[in-house]
């Protein structure tokens, strides 16, 4: 395996990584390839669901993949930004806001996802839920004014985005006015939790999170009701930043989209079906709505 | 008893008075009262103890938690210092180095993740990504830079959070640079990641209501963390309740949004940082498992006061009914009390009235009955005499009839009086009604005593009475007399026995006294009349036999009579032998009044053989002068043969003084009498000087013990004794045993236990007329009664 050649080759990779630091308008090559993901549940159990995309990355681009812990979706973004993340998992909003303050960041590859109790089979979109415990007898959004709220991540497209655009705009008035206490979970795992758990009354989740919890049997469907659904979202996209190498941004888009079985494994562990080529155009929408004052 | 028990009661109920029952019933509700403050008191107090306990624990547990997040805080903030270090370093250099050295802090750092470096006008020098800035974090980077430059520049603020999409976690942290003192070269923007605390905090649970907040210096707030997650809303200021508190660390309760729910609220200042940490609860949550607790305890211990209340009630009520109660019984009890006195007071009268003579004072019919009864009870276990009295004035109904009733009742208390004085006090006296009083002696030591206390008597009653309603008078009277036991055993029979004798006593001569056994009365007929009168009573057949049975004490059937004479006197009456007999003896007529017993026995027995009744032998007397007569025996025997009679159909009877006179002869008679058949006994044994060695070398088959030795026999021991001894030494001697005067059932129980073999007396017959004992051949069984 220690061939001459090898050698040569990785010499030849710290040596242009060096060349890199020193200029930095010429295109980066980043070794090892720094991967992150948003905060969907606990960070162990999200990267041993990835693991065998990591492999495989690892195996297509010849070098390692280091993973860089994100304590909110707003690590990955400022870690896309400054440099110190090179790809990464991120939900269409996040993508959004980053791709905002640096168009070079560049949505590559979405999923679909395999169909549940919310999901359609096939669909490209998902949607933000407002989800109540059937229990507690709050079956309309009008019996929600004044009852606590859950949302997840101020950068979650379901989780908070779309609710404070679209939701705000369908009630009229900002979700910490029509709501009592609006607080962020952290995550969608965790806002279906204390949902479950009573602290709050509602929750904005995204449909394919709801389906894996129920998947998980940490709630059944039949304890929770939708009370609203939002128009659909595309899929979280993974994304790059535009300063990698062309090179480097084609082998990764390959690596995404071939057939290999650390692909379909990763694919299963995270219910998704397939990988699907994706760009800029299509969370386009999603910009616009950031855009807008708040 | 029941009224001695009911005197109790009573007592007892005086002595619950209307105090005491008061005392009582205060005592109850005092008790009562007394044990729900207790009670109430206990409870409201564990309660308050608890509800500080409760605080105090929240406090220390919000405090804990408050300096463990604070102490965070420091970590995160002092690392701002490196960052300041490093950006310094790059200020001087802007080398590519510095640059990569923060761009890897950063990228390793949870807890940034974004740093600007500003130059001491606010112009942005270095960006970790790119941005544009908000015009609100312009405004805070220019003021800070202002205040920088001021006398009390600060090394380190927070700024306000951004309300855009991207940046609503974004907490803006500006460091003065050099960090180091000296003038301004610049100032060090970092963005903390909200997220970062939230993933440190998430999972601590501080309830419902728990809130944890990082404050700035002057309170206001930056960030609330809740159960769920961070909350974003309304920025409520908790200036009102911290600015106030210079402490560094501390407990109070506030209020917290203008909800006006009290909060309990621990806090913990930041040392190095214008920072503070507030955890916070709202009391109602804190308190609401032990307001549910004390809820219970309450609702438990009312429904106890009202139990204790109730059976409180309850007793009162009852103690009421029971004092009614207690009340009425004490009434009734009064009554009945004083009903029962009533009773007992006309009992007593109506018994004086039936006990008593209205007119003498003297004890009535009944009552003397009563008391008779009584003293007769005690006289079977004395050994003293009884006597009965009775005594009735001659002529009363003429003095009446004459003289008015007023004079005839003042002559009857009169003599009552004189009755009284003449007995003693023990002597039971009683009027039976008319002019008839009846005595009942006790407890005389001997019987003549009976003569002197009638003697006694007659003489005081008949003294004169005078001015009886302006009358003199004199009353003679006549006594009856009969004595116990001889006379009778029971008041019944002595009374009717005394009854009898004062008739007789009326008969014969007023103004005497008369026994009703006619033996004891003394004949008043002169001596000399008797003497020169007997030959021809004899001769005329003035003279008569009784015959007094001797009964056997193994079948109690009449075995054999003893023939006693009566002389039937025309003037006098019926004398006894005691009256004639020893002036017979005197005179010589002893000898043909000794035939003509003897004639008249055989005449008798000879009457009852004929008649073809079944015989007993019959004993006749052989005085001493009898004794004398050699051809006694041959005359008898001749006499028997006359009336054709077997000899064992008589018995003669011998005192030992009428042997010792002329033993050979009387010994001589006494064999020829014992040898053709005839029993000969020995009579008044006990009374003379002989003894039984000497007797029993005479023909004496039969010993009869004198009558003075029975009298005492159940009295006196040494009576006894010589009874028994002789009964048991006489059978050795092969005799046979009489015991004369048998007057009571005692006595003839000791006698038979004793072995006599026969006895005689008026416990079984007083002598009888011939034609009585007749019938008692007939029938000779003597049931003792």
């Amino acid at each position: 395996m220690t061939s001459p050649f090898k050698v040569l080759i990785a010499l030849a990779l710290s040596l242009a990584v060096s060349v890199a630091h020193a200029t930095p308008r010429a295109c980066e090559d980043p070794n090892p390839l720094r991967f992150s993901l948003i905060p969907r549940t606990d960070l162990a159990k999200q990267l041993e669901e990835h693991r065998p995309l990591l492999q495989h990355l690892e195996r297509a681009l010849g070098r390692k993949v280091s993973v860089v812990q994100a304590s909110s979706y707003s690590t990955v973004i400022e870690g896309l930004l400054a440099g110190t993340i090179d790809l990464a998992s991120m939900g269409p909003a996040s993508y959004s806001i980053a791709k905002n303050r640096d168009p070079s960041i560049t949505a590559f590859v979405s999923w679909t996802m395999q169909p549940g109790t919310f999901v359609e089979d096939g669909a490209r979109f998902y949607n933000s839920l407002l989800i109540t415990r059937r229990d507690s007898g709050l079956d309309s959004v009008a019996k929600l004014q004044g009852r606590n709220l859950s949302l997840t991540d101020p950068a979650s497209t379901s989780g908070a985005v779309i609710p404070r655009a679209e939701f705000s705009a369908q009630v009229g008035v900002p979700l910490q006015d029509y709501f009592g206490q609006v607080t962020f979970s952290g995550s969608h795992d965790r806002s279906v939790e204390v949902l479950r758990k009573g602290y709050v009354d509602a929750a904005f989740v995204a449909s394919e999170h709801l389906d894996e919890v129920i998947r998980q049997g940490r709630i059944k469907a039949s304890e929770i009701q939708v009370l609203w659904k939002s128009r659909p979202i595309p899929h979280d996209p993974f994304v790059f930043r535009g300063k990698l190498c062309p090179d480097l941004q084609d082998k990764i888009r390959r690596a995404f989209l071939s057939e290999s079985p650390e692909i379909k494994k990763m694919l299963t562990n995270r219910k998704a079906q397939r990988f699907i080529p994706v760009s800029d155009e299509d969370y386009k929408a999603l910009r616009g709505i950031l855009a807008q004052p708040q | 008893m029941p009224i001695l028990s009911n005197n109790k009661l009573t007592r007892l109920l005086h002595a619950l008075t209307q105090n005491n029952w008061l005392r009582l019933n205060a005592s109850l509700v005092m008790i009562s009262a007394l044990l729900l403050l207790a009670i109430w008191t206990t409870t409201l107090q564990r309660s308050r103890q608890e509800e500080a306990l409760v605080i105090a624990n929240a406090r220390t547990t919000q405090l804990n938690l408050a300096i463990i997040v604070s102490e965070n805080l420091r970590q995160v903030l002092d690392r701002g210092n490196l960052y300041a270090l490093v950006a310094a370093e790059w200020m001087n250099s802007h080398s590519r180095s510095s640059e990569v050295r923060m761009s890897t802090m950063l990228a390793g750092d949870r807890a940034y993740n974004r740093m600007v470096i500003h130059d001491p006008q606010g112009k942005q020098l270095y960006a970790s990504s790119p941005a544009t800035r908000n015009p609100a974090m312009q405004a805070a980077l220019d003021r800070f830079i202002a205040d920088s430059r001021g006398p009390a520049p600060p090394s380190l603020r927070v700024a306000r959070i951004s309300e855009s999409f991207g940046e609503t976690w974004h907490l803006p942290i500006l460091l003065r640079l050099p960090y180091h003192e000296g003038a301004l070269e610049g100032v060090l923007e970092l963005t903390l990641d909200l997220g970062y605390l939230l993933r440190l905090y998430q999972d601590i649970d501080i309830g419902r209501t728990g809130i944890i907040q990082i404050l700035t210096a002057d309170g206001e707030e930056i960030i609330r963390g809740r159960r769920g997650g961070l909350e974003i809303g309304s920025q409520d200021s908790m200036a009102s309740a911290l600015t106030a508190i210079k402490e560094r660390q501390g407990s109070l309760e506030g209020v917290l949004f203008g909800d006006n729910r009290p909060n309990e609220i621990s806090f913990q200042r930041l040392d190095s940082h214008p920072l503070t940490v507030a955890v916070s609860q709202e009391r109602e949550d804190l308190l609401a498992a032990f307001k549910a607790r004390k809820a219970r305890h309450l609702t438990t211990i009312s429904i106890l006061t009202v139990i204790v209340v109730g059976l409180t009630v309850w007793g009162v009520l009852m103690i009421r009914r029971q004092r009614l109660n207690f009340e009425a019984i004490a009434r009734s009890e009064e009554e009945k009390r004083a009903l029962i006195d009533q009773l007992e007071e006309e009992k007593r009268r109506a018994y004086e009235l039936a006990s008593h003579d209205h007119l003498t004072g003297l004890v009535n019919r009944r009552m003397f009955m009563e008391l008779g009864a009584s003293h007769l009870a005690r006289a079977r276990r004395s050994r003293q005499h009884y006597a009965l009295m009775f005594v009735d004035l001659d002529r009363f109904k003429a003095i009446n009839d004459s003289l008015g009733h007023r004079v005839g009742d003042l002559l009857l208390q009169l003599v009552g009086q004189r009755l009284r004085q003449s007995l003693r006090a023990s002597d039971v006296i009683g009027r039976f009604g008319g002019d008839e009083f009846v005595v009942l002696l006790t407890g005389l030591e001997q019987e003549t005593d009976v003569v002197e206390i009638a003697n006694n008597l007659v003489e005081n009653i008949t003294r004169p009475c005078t001015n009886l309603d302006g009358h003199d008078v004199q009353v003679g009277l006549s006594i009856g007399v009969a004595l116990y036991p001889r006379d009778g055993q029971d008041l019944d029979t002595l009374i009717r026995h005394a009854d009898a004798a004062m008739y007789q006593s009326k008969k014969v001569s007023r103004g005497t006294f008369t026994f009703f056994d006619p033996a004891l009365n003394v004949n008043k007929a002169h001596e000399f009349d008797l003497e020169q009168r007997l030959p021809k009573a004899i001769a005329e057949d003035e003279l008569i036999l009784h015959y007094q049975p001797k009964v056997d004490l193994q079948n109690f059937r009449v075995v054999g009579f003893e023939a006693l004479v009566r002389w039937q006197h025309p003037e006098h009456g019926l004398i006894f032998p005691g009256d004639f007999i020893p002036m017979a003896e005197g005179t010589g007529q002893i000898v043909s009044l000794g035939n003509w017993v003897l004639e008249a026995a055989c005449r008798q027995l000879a009457a009852w053989q004929n008649e073809g009744l079944p015989l007993v032998p019959v004993a006749v007397n052989l005085s001493a002068r009898q004794l004398r007569e050699t051809a006694l025996a041959a005359r008898i025997l001749n006499k028997l043969a006359e009336y054709g009679l077997k000899p064992s159909l008589l018995q003669v009877e011998v005192t030992e003084s009428s042997l010792v006179e002329n033993i050979e002869i009387a010994g001589g008679i006494l064999d020829d009498l014992v040898k053709a058949g005839i029993s000969v006994a020995l009579d008044d044994f006990g009374n003379g000087f002989s003894s039984l060695g000497y007797i029993k070398t005479l023909p004496i088959d039969t010993i009869k013990i004198d009558r003075t030795f029975v009298r005492d026999i159940i009295n006196s021991p040494d009576d006894a004794i010589i009874v028994e001894s002789t009964i048991i030494l006489a059978h050795n001697l092969g005799m046979h045993v009489i015991a004369e005067g048998i007057e009571t059932r005692d006595q003839l129980m000791h006698l038979k236990t004793a072995g006599c073999d026969e006895v005689q007396g008026y416990y079984f017959s007083r002598p009888i007329p011939a034609a009585e004992a007749s019938g008692m051949l007939l029938q000779p069984t003597r049931t003792p009664t």
